[in-house]
């Protein structure tokens, strides 16, 4: 069988010490440097294929005497799908939205416990209208539209509206971190083309003290509990 | 959200990814000559827009290896680099470059077929080459095909005969065989694709070609004009697929896709902006602080420094007035300018005194102030949450030109004054005909000294480590100037090489005018002077420059001026004289238009003077999308004959851009450009200065801004 391709062993030679220089990092007096050639392969190797970067140590659980000293709220947020727990606290009020930023570049912006955008989460909610969803939660229940936009791979916003059915369900007491909360339990089933979402919010007086969330295609659902 | 948790997604969302079901339309399978079809027989469907597909197919003696394109959702363009056994003589093989078009006339409904009309190897020595008229009908999960074929694809059972088809290519090949179009014998093909799962598909055809090439060079000899296939799709973007061909040959073939206008990880891991700061009401009247506004100024552009360094950006200078800043900043971090000036906004809001008002953001590069974007902070604090907040910021924003220059005194902070930068680089050589891949890989340092407001120091140096570039024997036989056909020469020298080592000056005429000077060692195979002028109003789409250069021609190694070589030596023989003292030379020089159309086009046109002496014009169309990825193509004509050129008859290729913060979902600016050109020979060549102001300046203005605002708020 005559050989497809010969490849001599000077070319097998460069192809193997392609693989190893490129994994060399760039050294550079630059902070910002521009990604070398080593790390733009590691990165986009790493993004196609799991990528074995070590964890770093997450909190297992939270103890309410770690923020004593905080005197802002705290949202303790929870990843639905792999369980992972973080904490975000307030950072900034415009008018009636409330922006909580975490400890990894990450923001949370909220109307009255309802999110409106998030950062730094990769497929980020760039902009929403949840007027329907505050409005709805104030008067107990509602139907309303909802819009949610995103980015999409040519840098354009596309905007996803849900249709929506709010609905007071019962009422339940939780308890977050050791502290009960006697709540009113709202559950909200939003449809877009054929695609269910559910949410969940959880009142205590008018407030959100908990919530199950939905954020975007490719981020897990979040829960929000307040600290 | 810590690191890991964000990794963690990022692998389900790759997994998802990788998982997902694919739409119909894209699994759609190619043929071997890398367009949509099966076995060897075209169909007439069409790739999803914009979509870059590239297959390789192999059998016992061929390799075929097709870059295609969707240029628009009708028209579809491929380049096709392959090598066949035993062309001239046994054991010697030949490589074939091939350009293919193909538009589909009518698209698929309910009731009537596709209809794409095609070329195949229409520019070129034509061993390829084909026309075709195509129908195709999907019924559920089977595709039925017909299609008429000329050329090759009418070598097998012609019913009848248009005319006669010349059988030689004219000239040096290269060229656009007109009369070669739909002219000789025609012959039907038909094929049947059945698509059994969503990953596998099956195929059968009958093939309207004789494979006279083939049988001639005894590669096969077909016993039945059947060809069978089966495709199995194994990734998101792989396929691979086993056929047999004439009931006697078996190849494989494997092919990828790509679309530049979907991202392979969705999203883009940029860490969180600083929340806008809403003033209280009554601060916005105090106006206390504005006794010293120059004094204010120096004392923010100080404080400020750390602050934008940390979100990657360089504060070059700030003018504070009491309702109104100027600041002027360098963007090397974020791949879309538009988020580069929305985190200056944010950074502003939340630092510079209530009073003001109105921010003017300047955004710079190379010292050349490129535009002013005005915006209210007052319109910041009310649309920050609104849901329309992309396309509202961007109604109450203005762009105009920001020729006054840099303030006084403003220089590049002190950490970027000198910078170094030692990395690895690999170089790679494609289509010499003795080795169609080559490559080295190495280590390069780059040096950038920036010691005054658009004063530029910078040089290039590299080592090679490893590779078989310096393997090429290839000699020109240009009767042209030798001033790219030595190339490979360049490549000879296993020692340190100065690539580049340069001194440049970049400053604002006037008003929509940008300049540039660059002299030195301006790129491997040439040194010289380099001036540049670009005209270019921040609103407009439309653009003029004008470029003047004197290039003397490098040695192949070393610091030196190589002698003039090609006019006394004879290339083939060797015999003839040098002349030490006489270098080669040249004064080049070109006016350009550029335009960047509404849809996605982008057109540019150069006339002038090129490196060998000759005159003419390049024409450059591309395919621009809103993430930074361009797909297009050039060709140019010059006063040097399809004759004096040589083989290939005139300069043409194929250009890539990908940027890489949509390959890998975080924020960069870096972009791999990747020409493909078929032959590299003497005419139609240019200086490949750095920085050439365009590229520099468009990024900037309201256009391309425009485009990409939605990333502001991001």
């Amino acid at each position: 069988m005559v050989p497809v391709l010969e490849i001599s062993m000077r070319s097998f030679c460069f192809a193997i010490m392609l693989g190893v220089v490129s994994f060399c990092a760039a050294c550079s007096n630059v902070d910002q440097a521009e990604l070398s050639a080593g790390d733009a392969f590691m990165a986009v190797l790493g993004s196609r294929v799991s990528s074995s970067a070590t964890p770093e140590t997450k909190p297992v659980s939270i103890d309410r005497a770690q923020f004593a000293n905080v005197n802002a709220p705290i949202w303790v947020v929870t990843l639905e799908e792999t369980g992972d727990l973080a904490t975000i606290v307030q950072s900034a009020q415009n008018g009636p939205i409330t922006t909580f930023q975490g400890a990894d570049s990450v923001s949370v912006s909220f109307a009255n416990g309802v999110v409106v955008a998030t950062r730094g989460f990769g497929d980020d909610l760039m902009q929403s209208d949840m007027r329907g969803v505050v409005r709805g939660l104030q008067q107990g229940g509602g139907r309303y539209d909802k819009d949610m936009s995103y980015l999409d791979g040519q840098n354009q916003l596309e905007t996803l509206r849900f249709q929506c059915t709010l609905v007071s369900q019962a009422n339940e007491k939780i308890e977050i971190l050791g502290k009960s909360h006697q709540t009113r339990r709202f559950v909200e089933t939003c449809e877009h083309t054929d695609r269910q979402v559910t949410n969940r919010y959880w009142l205590e007086n008018g407030k959100v003290v908990r919530s199950y969330q939905w954020i975007s295609r490719n981020i897990s659902p979040l829960v929000f509990e307040i600290l | 959200m810590s690191k890991f948790q964000r990794t963690k997604y990022v692998i389900a969302v790759g997994l998802v990814n990788f998982l997902t079901v694919f739409s119909p339309a894209a699994s759609q399978t190619l043929n071997s000559y890398g367009l949509p079809g099966s076995g060897d027989m075209p169909s007439a469907l069409m790739r999803p827009d914009a979509e870059l597909t590239f297959g390789i197919a192999m059998s016992a003696d061929t390799v075929r290896s097709t870059l295609a394109f969707q240029i628009t959702p009708r028209l579809q363009g491929a380049f096709r680099y392959a090598r066949i056994d035993d062309f001239t003589g046994p054991g010697q093989e030949t490589y074939d470059r091939s350009f293919d078009l193909r538009y589909q006339l009518l698209t698929e409904t309910e009731i009537r077929p596709a209809i794409v009309i095609g070329l195949q190897d229409f520019i070129g020595t034509g061993l390829y080459s084909a026309e075709y008229i195509v129908a195709s009908k999907r019924f559920g999960n089977l595709t039925t095909t017909v299609g008429l074929g000329w050329g090759r694809l009418g070598s097998y059972n012609p019913i009848a005969s248009l005319g006669t088809r010349p059988t030689t290519f004219s000239g040096t090949g290269g060229q656009l065989e007109t009369s070669r179009w739909f002219r000789g014998d025609v012959a039907p093909f038909a094929s049947l694709d059945w698509q059994a799962t969503d990953r596998l598909s099956f195929s059968a055809e009958y093939a309207s070609d004789a494979y006279l090439l083939e049988q001639g060079l005894g590669h096969f000899t077909p016993k039945t004009p059947m060809n069978f296939g089966v495709d199995y799709r194994f990734s998101r973007s792989g396929t691979i697929s086993l056929y047999s061909r004439q009931g006697t040959e078996f190849g494989m073939m494997l092919s990828f896709v790509t679309d530049p206008t979907t991202q392979p990880n969705v999203g883009s891991r940029d860490g969180a902006p600083v929340p806008i700061s809403v003033r209280p009401r009554r601060s916005l009247q105090d106006l206390g602080w504005a006794a010293n506004t120059q004094t204010l100024s120096q004392r923010f552009a100080d404080g400020l420094a750390g602050p934008f360094t940390q979100i990657g950006l360089t504060l070059q200078g700030i003018d504070l007035q009491p309702s109104q800043a100027t600041v002027y900043v360098e963007n090397k971090r974020y791949g879309s300018v538009s988020q580069a000036i929305g985190r200056t906004a944010r950074l502003l809001a939340a630092a510079l005194p209530a009073s003001i008002e109105t921010f003017d953001i300047v955004m710079t590069d190379q010292g050349l102030p490129l535009s002013r974007v005005t915006l209210s902070r007052s319109t910041l604090e009310t649309l920050e949450f609104s849901p329309n907040a992309a396309d509202a910021m961007l109604v109450q924003t203005q762009f105009a030109d920001a020729a006054n220059g840099l303030p006084v005194g403003a220089k590049p902070a002190d950490s970027r004054r000198f910078t170094w930068a030692l990395r690895p680089y690999l170089d790679i050589s494609l289509f010499d005909p003795t080795a169609p891949l080559r490559g080295d890989v190495g280590l390069e340092l780059e040096l950038e000294w920036n010691p005054a407001s658009g004063v530029y120091f910078s040089g290039l140096l590299r080592q090679p480590v490893l590779g078989n570039l310096d393997e090429s024997t290839r000699f020109s036989d240009s009767i042209l100037p030798h001033v790219r056909s030595d190339g490979n020469f360049y490549d000879k020298s296993r020692g340190p090489v100065v690539e580049r080592l340069t001194a440049a000056y970049f400053f604002r005429p006037g008003r929509n005018l940008y300049g540039r000077v660059t002299g030195g060692y301006l790129e491997r195979e040439f040194g010289g002077v380099s001036a540049e002028l670009l005209w270019k109003p921040v609103n407009s789409r439309l653009a003029f420059g004008a470029e003047l250069n004197y290039a003397l021609q490098r040695s192949w190694d070393g610091l030196g001026f190589k002698p003039n070589r090609a006019r006394e030596i004879n290339p083939v023989t060797g015999a003839g004289v040098i002349d030490p003292a006489q270098h080669y030379d040249v004064i080049t020089g070109h006016v350009s238009a550029y335009y960047a159309f509404n849809s996605d086009f982008h057109a540019q046109l150069d006339v002038g003077r090129y490196l060998a002496g000759d005159w003419g014009a390049t024409f450059r169309l591309e395919r621009e999308f809103n993430n930074g990825w361009k797909v297009g193509a050039y060709a140019t004509l010059t006063d040097v004959s399809f004759n004096d050129f040589g083989e290939g008859s005139f300069d043409k290729g194929i250009v890539l851009t990908i940027p890489l913060d949509w390959q890998i979902g975080q924020p960069s600016r870096r972009r791999t450009e990747v020409v493909l050109q078929p032959l590299r020979r003497d005419g139609g060549a240019r200086l490949d200065v750095e920085d050439r102001l365009y590229g520099l300046v468009r990024d900037a203005h309201k256009p391309e801004l425009a485009d990409s605002w939605s990333r502001f708020w991001r």
